[in-house]
């Protein structure tokens, strides 16, 4: 795959290293307290759970502002530098559902550019989901798994790395996603696990074998993704000659530039000039003798890891603190959580197709981040992400627990219903009575878990 | 920098009829530790009142000695509300006024020394007291001079403007609410409209508790947004407990749903009422509790009791402060669904008690807290919805108290006076810098 003339000048050449993050949630409704346990059967719980307007309107408007204009421009910047210029993308299986939905023509422009063959897509969990955090690993393996199968079928290509969820990492999942065979992972460059060394580099993960590491450069990645449009900046405005002189006076071998795909038209307007300077980026870094583009994998498979890295508590590119507080920093978060987990038992008794893609499609995880009470900075983020402008968490966890709640409830009845029609009749199920139990007790107040 | 000031107030604990004694007492105490001097002016009451970080002076006639009318003028405070902005001609004490005799003035007299209080209606009382008032700063103003007149609300609005009249001070007028707000616009008193039209239109700075007040001053009333200031009321969260504390009924423990606050129209309780036969529909545990007094207590009971839910709901009648705290501790969720509420402080209250919150989007109070719930005040389902929700999941009942103790602990009337000071700052400069000086009688 690597062109053989790219080998014998690599190490005197820093690689930059673009992964984009493409995704879009699939939105709750707004559920009444008196709705729950209402009639319904499995096969319509999505049109009561999931905001299909709402949905509607965020992707038209993401389709505008970024994904057609942008992966148009990246097509000609693909097409015009015969290999030059590389880069990754991970695209969630909830955006690409939603693209087959409301604009096919989205999914025939990601397919374009990985039909070129310099496109390196990257593995993730179809929905976005926290299930690396589950206590049973299968959950989280399926949904990768099920990822794995949508790309394929969609885009036509087989990833050969992983990023999980907002880059959430820890030795634990590099040890499953290394055991799922993939020969690389990427999450956040993050200080205070990195030390003195530079995130510039290629590492491996503590206790792996073939994996590698690529950490993010935050400073360098924020420059593009947070603070482009920033007037206050002092780097203000930022140019395309501008940064990759940064890029090419920047010391190490791969310098990691993750960012969300949204960062190009939509959290940066075009009028912010955003597109231009990503039209302009690939020719300013390839005017540089020292810069050279390359993808995750290419980059994990060409450098020897500089050292090894140990993260024994997740790790995640989110907020000031990098870890999993945006999803589980207060308790109405870590209880929708750990009733979404346990109900993991019930689901799979079930054994109802619709019934597990709507309990999956409920694990994404920014239903959690409109839970996030956290103060001023990291609260003024969360809501420019949160389609729910005029209501707060607590709103959000309420009509989030109405919807469990009664999700909880048809999973019963499903369970229920498939004792009845196995059993002959006149035989008492000890499960069916276990689980009328459960509802009993459970029902009115949901288990709430403590965590350490 | 500000440094002495004249404040007229209808309360001042512990004569307390609402929120405005609470308001006055925890506002000058935090001023006075700025710095700033305040002779307080209140109506004559029974009680002997004095604290540390202030002076009084109850209204009255005994403070004036013979001698004092000659340099006074004793033009009547204009109570008839034709006086509005730029009439100053009837207010130069010229002769268009009437002036009280001699003799009027010693009938007056005579009556107070007869009377521990004024001895008369509700209306006259207010405009001895105003006039009163007006005399009064005019006599200590021409002792040692005050920087500023700040005023409570309309009842004692019209000695402010006279006051500004006559001596030139800048004046601060603090709307705690207005008569539309109290009435919840239905058959509001035009006279007590028009003081407020003029006090708003008149005073070099205004002083609203929030940002639903200031739109409606400014669209009822034509307010100068230039001169409109929010200055969000404030708690003193060291004076509650935040122990919870489980209420128990035949010795099983229930859930209580808490309203506490006058029974007026304003106040929106009907719709508490109805909200609670929609929670008793799904849990016919809970308990609701109504505390305060009002005109519609009776109504209420008869409402409660062709709801069916007359055995849920306790009318607790007025209840005090001490008792109070106990009660919020002892409460799960507190609701405020106001009409028209231009702050709510009792939401801060059962806040700085760990009592999770359910106010109306038309309160105040809900622009100035985080950690609370809001709903419409007419929308009963999602209402009772909330509060089913706020008593069900233990996790968000928890949440909500943490957080809610944290933030109310976190508003403080320091806050408030520093704000306040700041207002009273820009009022000289807008006294003295965008007009010409008073004439000063």
């Amino acid at each position: 795959m690597q062109p053989a003339s790219r080998d014998s000048d690599l190490r005197a050449m820093t690689q930059v290293c673009m992964c984009f993050h493409v995704h879009q949630p699939i939105r709750l409704s707004r559920f009444s307290y008196f709705k729950i346990g209402s009639q319904g059967d499995s096969a319509s719980l999505d049109a009561q759970y999931f905001d299909e307007g709402m949905n509607k309107h965020y992707f038209n408007k993401a389709a505008d502002q970024c994904y057609i204009p942008t992966n148009k421009i990246l097509q000609n910047l693909l097409d015009s530098s015969a290999g030059k210029f590389r880069f990754s993308l991970s695209i969630t299986g909830t955006l690409l559902e939603q693209a087959k939905k409301y604009r096919p023509e989205v999914i025939d422009s990601f397919k374009a550019l990985c039909s070129t063959g310099y496109v390196d897509v990257l593995d993730e969990t179809y929905y976005h989901s926290l299930s690396s955090l589950y206590a049973d690993a299968s959950e989280f393996k399926e949904q990768v798994m099920q990822h794995n199968a949508i790309i394929r079928d969609l885009l036509g290509v087989s990833p050969q790395s992983f990023r999980n969820t907002e880059a959430i990492y820890s030795n634990k999942i590099a040890h499953a996603v290394e055991a799922m065979g993939y020969k690389a992972i990427i999450t956040e460059g993050v200080d205070h696990i990195l030390g003195w060394r530079s995130p510039n580099y290629v590492y491996k993960p503590a206790g792996c074998k073939s994996i590698r590491l690529l950490m993010r450069n935050y400073k360098l990645s924020d420059d593009v993704g947070f603070r482009f449009s920033a007037k206050s900046w002092k780097e203000w405005p930022l140019t395309a000659d501008k940064y990759a002189s940064w890029l090419s006076a920047t010391p190490g071998q791969v310098i990691n530039l993750f960012m969300d795909y949204e960062t190009f038209g939509e959290h940066h307007w075009k009028d912010t000039g955003i597109l231009d300077f990503l039209n302009a980026l690939p020719s300013q870094c390839l005017a540089h003798d020292n810069l050279q583009f390359s993808t995750v994998t290419q980059a994990a498979s060409e450098f020897s890891p500089a050292d090894q890295v140990n993260v024994p508590y997740e790790i995640s590119w989110a907020d000031a603190e990098r870890n999993t507080s945006t999803w589980l920093g207060n308790r109405i978060q870590r209880a929708c959580f750990s009733e979404l987990e346990s109900l993991l038992v019930q689901v799979r008794m079930a054994n109802d197709s619709a019934i597990l893609d709507t309990y999956r499609k409920l694990q994404t995880s920014d239903h959690l981040m409109y839970l996030s009470t956290k103060g001023m900075s990291d609260r003024e983020v969360h809501n420019y992400f949160s389609p729910y402008k005029d209501s707060g968490p607590y709103d959000n966890f309420i009509s989030f627990m109405n919807i469990i709640s009664d999700f909880k409830e048809k999973v019963r009845a499903k369970i229920t219903l498939q004792e009845k029609e196995q059993q002959p009749k006149g035989a008492q199920s000890p499960l069916a009575e276990s689980g009328e139990d459960f509802a009993k007790q459970e029902l009115q107040t949901p288990k709430q878990v403590q965590f350490a | 920098m500000v440094v002495r000031v004249a404040m007229l107030g209808w309360e001042f604990p512990p004569f307390v009829s609402g929120g405005l004694g609470t308001h006055c007492y925890e506002l000058t105490r935090a001023l006075s530790k700025r710095g700033v001097e305040i002779d307080f002016f209140m109506p004559k009451t029974t009680f002997k009142i004095s604290e540390p970080w202030l002076s009084i002076y109850p209204a009255d006639w005994s403070f004036f000695q013979e001698y004092d009318f000659q340099n006074i003028s004793l033009t009547p405070v204009d109570y008839s509300g034709y006086c509005g902005a730029g009439s100053t001609s009837s207010c130069n004490g010229t002769l268009q006024d009437a002036v009280f005799s001699e003799k009027a003035i010693s009938e007056y007299a005579n009556q107070q020394v007869q009377s521990k209080s004024y001895g008369l209606g509700f209306f006259e009382a207010v405009k001895l007291y105003n006039y009163l008032s007006v005399l009064m700063v005019q006599k200590l103003h021409s002792q040692k001079p005050y920087d500023l007149v700040h005023c409570h609300d309309w009842i004692s609005a019209r000695a402010g403007m006279q006051i500004q009249r006559r001596t030139g001070l800048a004046l601060v007028t603090t709307i705690h609410s207005t008569e539309y707000d109290r009435t919840a616009s239905m058959w509001p008193f035009e006279q007590i409209l028009n003081v407020e039209k003029d006090a708003v239109q008149q005073s070099d700075q205004v002083i609203t508790v929030s940002k639903r007040s200031a739109q409606l001053l400014t669209d009822r009333f034509g307010a100068d947004l230039h001169r409109l200031n929010v200055v969000y009321n404030a708690i003193d969260a060291s004076k509650f407990q935040t122990r919870k504390e489980t209420y128990f009924e035949s010795q099983k423990p229930v859930k209580v749903v808490l309203y506490h606050g006058r029974l007026s129209v304003q106040k929106g309780v009907e719709f508490f009422l109805k909200a609670a036969q929609k929670v008793l529909s799904v849990d016919r545990k809970v308990r609701f509790f109504i505390s305060g007094k009002g005109d519609l207590l009776p109504k209420l009971v008869e409402m409660a009791f062709d709801l069916g839910i007359s055995d849920r709901v306790t009318f607790l009648g007025y209840v005090s402060d001490e008792e109070m705290k106990k009660i919020f501790c002892t409460s799960d969720v507190l609701v405020l669904p106001s009409v028209s509420e231009p702050f709510g402080i009792v939401a801060l209250e059962a806040m700085a008690s760990g009592t999770p919150a359910l106010v109306s989007k038309t309160s105040g109070v809900s622009e100035r807290v985080k950690n609370c719930l809001t709903v419409d005040f007419w929308d009963t389902d999602e209402m009772a919805a909330k509060v089913l929700a706020m008593l069900n999941y233990p996790s968000l009942s928890e949440e909500m108290r943490q957080n809610s103790i944290e933030e109310a602990a976190s508003i403080t009337w320091d806050e408030v006076a520093r704000q306040t000071v700041d207002v009273y700052e820009l009022a000289i400069r807008t006294r003295y810098c965008s007009r010409p000086a008073a004439i000063v009688i």
